[in-house]
C-alpha cells in the first residue's frame, strides 16, 4: 500500500492517553488470528473501540504510544485507521509503522487541541494538524527525506524490492 | 517449519532450533553479539546485548527483510543519557529494582529514542546477569540502546564464548549528553510496579498484603543464574505458601544446565516450585495463563493488561528476591520481613 | 469354577461371594481420580437440576483431584479450569489434591500410592488402566459417571470376560513394555481386549521392571481393555514399600479360573516393534520404515515417561549428538520421575546431546508441547499415533519404544535400535 504524504487526511478522532502498549494494540497471545484480533484491538484501554471504530478514523494519543514489544500494528491498518498522531511514539512502534507503512506522525501538543469524537484534518505537506470543529492547530514534525522516501515507496519491503532489482540488473 | 525451510534455503549457519530458550540469551550464551558491534534483532528486547558493550536494538519484519538483503539499515542518531549508578551491591540481585525505581521516578519513556550509557561506582560490582537485566529493560524505558562500558567482567564473560576479534567502545571524555541521571542504590527501596504499567512503581510497602495466586521468575529480564540462585538460596528449607503457584523458567538451555549442576533444581522442587522448560512462555500467557481476578507477582519483562492472559488479572513486577518472598508469604511483602539472612 | 483377578475384585466390591462374566454389579469404589475435565462433571450436575453442582463428596480421602493436563495453564480455558478445580478441592475438602508440581495424573496415582493392589479405582481419563500393573482393577470413565461415583462412591460394572497373556522368556536390559503391546495390538487386532480384562502372567513377568509393567497396563486401553492386570510379586511389593503404601490385599487368579482366550509372547526374542500412522495396530517391519526422515522424536507421557525410559535414551545419547534437523523432546511422567532422573544426572546427557528436557506433564503426548505441521514426521514413545494427535492431520506419527526413538533422533531417520543396543549390552 503506497501512502502519499501529500494527501490531506480527514477523520473522526479516537483519543487515547499515555503509554498505550503494543500488547493491547496487538493482543495476539489471546487472539492469534487477525479475524479475531480485529474485534479486540485496544479494548484493554477502551472496550468500545473495536466495536465502534470505522475505516478512515484517526487515532490521537499521548506519550509513548505503542510501548512494549516489537509487534507492529498491522491490525490498525486492517481496521482502516487512516492516521496516528501522537505526542510521542515508542521508537520501535514508530519504526514499524514507517516500514509498514501506516501514516504515523509525531505532533507535540496534539492532545491539547482535540477531543475524542471531533474531526481532525491532517496536512503533512503544510505540517499542520487542524481541529475542524474549533480551528485549533498543532505543528506536525517533518520526517527526513530518507523516511519520506520509504512512505512514498509503500514501505520498506517495497523499497528493498526496488533496490534489489536495481542492484541486480546493474550487476549483470 | 517455514523457518527451517528458509534457513536451509538461505544457508544460515547460526541456526538454533529445538534447543529451548530465549533468542537474546542464546545470542550472548554463544558469543554472537560482541563489544563494539552494531546488532539488530526482530524483538524489542534485543537492546539487552548492551550489557556486553554492543549497540543493539529491536527492529521488525520489514526492517528485517531489508537488513537480511543488504546488511544495512537506516538509523536516527540518538541523543545520549548518562546514567550514573552509585552505591554498593548487596548479596542479592537489585538490577530489577534499579530499573523499576528509575521508571517510577522519571517515567516509562524517560529514555525515548535515546542511548543510555551506564556508569558510576556500582557498575564494576554489577554481575553480567544484572547488567543484562538492566540493558534488556532499556526498552521498557523506551531506549534505543542501553550500553555498559567494557571492563573485566565483560572480558571474563566473553572469554570462553567467542574467539572472534572485537573492539570495545568507550565514550570520549568530552562527550555531550542530553541528560545525566544519578541514583544511589543504597538508598533505594525494594521496588514493585503495580498493574498495568512498567512505570507505575512504588516501594514494596505500598503493595504489601496483596494476596498472590502466582509468582514467577524468568524471561530475558530475569531468567539468569543469579535470579534463580537467589530463589534457590531463599527457598532452601522453606516451602511455597499453600495456594501459590511458583513458576521458574531459565532463559536458556545453558542456564538450565547450570541450574542442574549447581543443585538448584532439587532445592526448588523440594520447596514446591514448578521448574519449567526454558523459553519465552513464562512472560506470555503460554506458561501460567492467569484467569480473571487472579494476581501474579513476577520477575519477567512486562505487566501490561492481558500480558498473562485475562485482562482482568493483575500483574505486579518486582525483583526475584521480592517475588520469592511473596511466594513464601502468599502475599506481597518486604523481603526483609521473610528472610532474616539478607 | 474359580475366578479371575477381575472377577474377584468386582465381586468383593459388590459384596458378593462370586460372580461371572456378563453379570451387572453395583460396586463400591476404592477411589476416584479426577483431572481438569471434572468441570464437565460439575456442569452435568448443573444440567441435571443441581444449580450449585454436586452437593457433596462421598469420601474426600478417596477422591484424587489433579490439575495436570495443561500445567502451567497455557490457555484461558485451562486457566479457568484451574481456578474451578482449586475451588472444588476446597469445597469438597479434597486432601489429595495436586496442583503445580503435578505430572501425568496416572503417575501421580502410583507415585503417591493412591492406587493399591486389590482395589477398584476409576478415573476420568482413558489411561486409568495403568494401575493394573499394581494389581489394581482400574479403568477410565466419563465425566457423567464421575458425578455419580463422586457422590455415592459406587458405580455399575458389567463383569468382563478375561483373557490371559502368557509372558515367557526373559526381558532384555532395555524397556520392552511398548514392544509387548505394539506386538499384541498389531498381531491380534486393536480390539482383542475389547470390554475384557487382560491378565499378564507367566514366567516372564518377574523379569519385567515395574516401569515396563506400567507401560503395558497403560496401553491396555489401546487394545480396548477394561482392565489390564498383573499379579503382585516381589518387585510389586518392593515398589509399594518405596512409595510408603498403606496395607493392602493383593489378589491372585484361581488356578481353575475361566479365560476366553490365551496368548503367548516370548520376551527373549521380541524384536523392537514400530507402528506406522495412524493406528496403534499398524505394525511394520523395521525394514519397511528404516531411513524415513524424522523431524521430531518424543519420549514421555504415562506410557513411557518413567526413569527407565529416560535412562535408556540417555545411555544411547551419551557422547552423541542429535542429528541436525531433528528435535528430541523428553518429558517425565511426574516430578517424582524427574527427580529420579535428576539424581542420576540424566538431564545433562539429554541436553548435552541437543535434546530438550521438558517439565513433566501430558503436553508431550498432545499437541500442546509437540505441534507438528503438515508433512512433518515424528517417532514417539508416548501413548498414541492417531491422526492429528500432535497437531496437523497431515503429520505422520510412528510409535516405538524409547530406545528406537533415541537412536532415530541420533540418526535423523527411523533406525533400528539393535544397531546400538548390541553395543551397550
Amino acid at each position: 500500500m503506497k501512502f502519499d504524504l501529500n494527501q490531506t487526511i480527514t477523520g473522526r478522532v479516537w483519543k487515547f492517553g499515555d503509554s498505550v502498549d503494543s500488547d493491547s494494540i496487538n493482543p495476539y497471545y489471546i487472539y492469534p488470528d487477525m479475524k479475531d484480533m480485529v474485534h479486540h484491538t485496544l479494548e484493554a484501554f477502551r472496550p468500545e473501540f473495536p466495536k465502534e471504530v470505522k475505516p478512515g478514523d484517526i487515532i490521537v494519543a499521548g506519550r509513548n504510544f505503542g510501548c512494549g514489544s516489537h509487534r507492529p500494528g498491522p491490525v490498525l491498518r486492517v481496521i482502516g485507521i487512516a492516521a496516528i498522531l501522537v505526542e510521542s511514539a515508542s521508537r520501535l512502534f514508530l519504526r514499524n509503522n514507517i516500514a509498514l507503512p501506516l501514516p504515523i506522525f509525531i505532533v507535540p501538543g496534539i492532545t491539547a487541541i482535540i477531543d475524542d469524537g471531533q474531526t481532525l484534518e491532517v496536512n503533512y505537506n503544510k505540517g499542520i494538524a487542524t481541529n475542524v470543529t474549533t480551528g485549533a492547530t498543532a505543528a506536525m514534525r517533518k520526517y527526513p527525506a530518507m523516511i519520506e522516501h520509504i512512505f512514498a515507496c509503500g514501505g520498506l519491503p517495497q523499497l528493498a524490492r526496488e533496490r534489489y532489482l536495481k542492484e541486480n540488473s546493474t550487476a549483470d | 517449519m517455514q523457518i527451517r525451510k528458509q534457513v536451509a534455503k538461505l544457508g544460515i549457519e547460526h541456526f538454533v532450533d529445538a534447543e529451548p530458550g530465549i533468542s537474546h540469551q542464546m545470542m550472548v550464551d554463544r558469543g554472537y553479539a560482541r563489544p563494539g558491534e552494531l546488532v539488530v534483532g526482530n524483538d524489542s528486547h534485543t537492546v539487552g546485548y548492551g550489557a556486553l558493550n554492543v549497540g543493539s536494538t529491536g527492529i521488525t519484519r520489514a526492517d528485517m527483510l531489508y537488513t537480511l538483503l543488504f546488511g544495512e539499515l537506516w538509523f536516527q542518531v540518538p541523543g545520549s543519557i548518562k546514567l550514573v549508578l552509585n552505591g554498593k551491591q548487596p548479596n542479592y540481585p537489585i538490577a530489577k529494582d534499579i530499573i523499576l525505581h528509575l521508571a517510577g521516578l522519571y517515567g516509562d519513556d524517560f529514555a525515548q529514542n535515546s542511548s543510555i550509557e551506564f556508569t558510576g561506582s556500582l557498575v564494576p560490582q554489577l554481575s553480567m546477569d544484572s547488567r543484562m537485566c538492566l540493558s534488556t529493560h532499556g526498552v521498557e524505558v523506551a531506549a534505543k540502546f542501553a550500553m555498559f562500558p567494557f571492563d573485566e567482567v565483560t572480558d571474563e564473560y566473553l572469554k570462553d564464548k567467542t574467539d572472534h576479534p572485537y573492539e570495545p567502545i568507550a565514550a570520549d571524555a568530552d562527550a555531550v549528553y542530553d541528560r545525566e541521571i544519578v541514583l544511589n542504590v543504597d538508598e533505594m527501596p525494594f521496588a514493585v510496579a503495580k498493574p498495568h504499567h512498567f512505570g507505575n512503581v512504588f516501594p514494596v510497602s505500598d503493595s504489601a498484603g496483596i494476596k498472590v495466586d502466582q509468582a514467577q521468575i524468568g524471561s530475558c529480564a530475569n531468567g539468569r543464574l543469579e535470579d534463580i540462585e537467589i530463589a534457590a538460596r531463599m527457598m532452601k528449607g522453606r516451602k511455597v505458601a499453600k495456594g501459590v503457584r511458583f513458576v521458574i523458567s531459565p532463559a536458556s538451555q545453558m542456564i538450565y544446565l547450570q541450574c542442574i549442576k549447581a543443585g538448584y533444581i532439587e532445592t526448588l522442587l523440594e520447596a514446591g516450585v514448578q521448574f519449567v522448560t526454558p523459553g519465552c512462555g513464562i512472560c506470555q500467557p503460554k506458561v501460567g495463563y492467569m484467569a480473571e481476578g487472579e494476581v501474579c507477582i513476577t520477575a519477567t519483562t512486562r505487566n501490561f493488561k492481558g500480558r498473562k492472559g485475562s485482562q482482568k488479572a493483575d500483574i505486579y513486577l518486582a525483583g526475584p528476591l521480592t517475588v520469592t518472598a511473596a511466594a513464601v508469604a502468599g502475599r506481597i511483602i518486604d523481603p526483609r520481613e521473610v528472610f532474616d539472612e539478607i | 469354577m474359580g475366578m479371575t483377578i477381575a472377577e474377584k475384585i468386582l465381586s468383593r466390591a459388590a459384596g458378593l461371594a462370586s460372580t461371572k462374566p456378563g453379570d451387572y454389579l453395583d460396586c463400591a469404589l476404592d477411589g476416584l481420580m479426577a483431572q481438569e475435565s471434572f468441570i464437565e462433571t460439575h456442569n452435568a450436575a448443573i444440567d441435571a437440576g443441581m444449580p450449585d453442582g454436586l452437593p457433596g463428596a462421598w469420601d474426600p480421602d478417596k477422591i484424587f483431584m489433579m490439575i495436570e493436563h495443561y500445567q502451567p495453564a497455557s490457555t484461558l480455558r485451562a486457566g479457568l479450569r484451574g481456578v474451578k478445580l482449586r475451588e472444588f478441592a476446597k469445597r469438597y475438602k479434597i486432601k489429595n489434591f495436586h496442583d503445580t508440581t503435578c505430572g501425568v495424573c496416572h503417575q501421580m496415582m502410583v507415585d503417591n500410592a493412591y492406587a493399591l493392589p486389590g482395589q477398584l479405582i476409576v478415573g476420568t481419563d482413558s489411561h486409568t488402566t495403568m494401575y493394573g500393573a499394581l494389581n489394581c482393577a482400574s479403568t477410565g470413565i466419563g465425566e457423567t459417571d464421575a458425578g455419580y461415583a463422586m457422590s455415592f462412591g459406587e458405580l455399575w460394572f458389567r463383569v468382563p470376560s478375561s483373557v490371559r497373556v502368557e509372558l515367557v522368556g526373559k526381558a532384555p536390559n532395555w524397556p520392552i513394555g511398548k514392544d509387548v503391546m505394539l506386538h499384541l495390538g498389531g498381531t491380534y487386532g486393536l480390539d482383542f481386549g475389547l470390554y475384557k480384562s487382560v491378565e499378564f502372567t507367566g514366567p516372564g513377568v518377574e523379569s519385567l521392571s515395574m516401569d515396563s509393567r506400567f507401560t503395558i497396563a497403560d496401553h491396555g486401553v489401546e487394545v480396548g481393555t477394561k482392565f489390564a492386570l498383573f499379579e503382585c510379586d516381589e518387585r510389586t511389593h518392593e515398589y509399594l514399600r518405596k512409595t510408603n503404601a498403606k496395607p493392602y490385599e493383593s489378589v491372585k487368579a484361581d488356578r481353575d479360573a475361566g479365560y476366553a482366550a490365551s496368548y503367548t509372547v516370548n520376551l527373549s526374542n521380541l524384536a523392537p516393534q514400530i507402528a506406522a500412522p495412524h493406528s496403534f495396530g499398524n505394525l511394520k517391519d523395521f525394514r519397511e520404515v528404516e531411513g524415513i526422515h524424522i523431524d521430531q522424536a518424543c519420549i514421555g507421557s504415562c506410557a513411557n515417561g518413567r526413569f527407565e525410559d529416560v535412562e535408556i535414551a540417555a545411555k544411547i545419547l551419551k557422547g552423541r549428538k542429535i542429528k541436525s534437523g531433528t528435535r528430541l523432546l523428553v518429558s517425565c511422567a511426574s516430578w517424582g520421575e524427574y527427580r529420579k532422573c535428576l539424581d542420576a544426572k540424566l538431564p545433562e546427557i539429554i541436553i548435552d546431546a541437543g535434546g530438550q528436557f521438558l517439565d513433566p506433564g501430558c503436553g508431550i503426548c498432545n499437541y500442546s508441547r509437540t505441534y507438528l505441521t503438515p508433512g512433518e514426521v515424528c517417532v514417539t514413545a508416548t501413548s498414541r499415533n492417531h491422526q492429528g494427535r500432535m497437531g496437523s492431520k497431515e503429520a505422520l506419527i510412528y510409535l516405538a519404544n524409547p530406545a528406537t526413538v533415541a537412536w532415530s533422533a541420533v540418526r535423523g531417520e527411523i533406525a533400528d535400535p539393535r544397531e546400538v543396543l548390541c553395543e551397550l549390552y
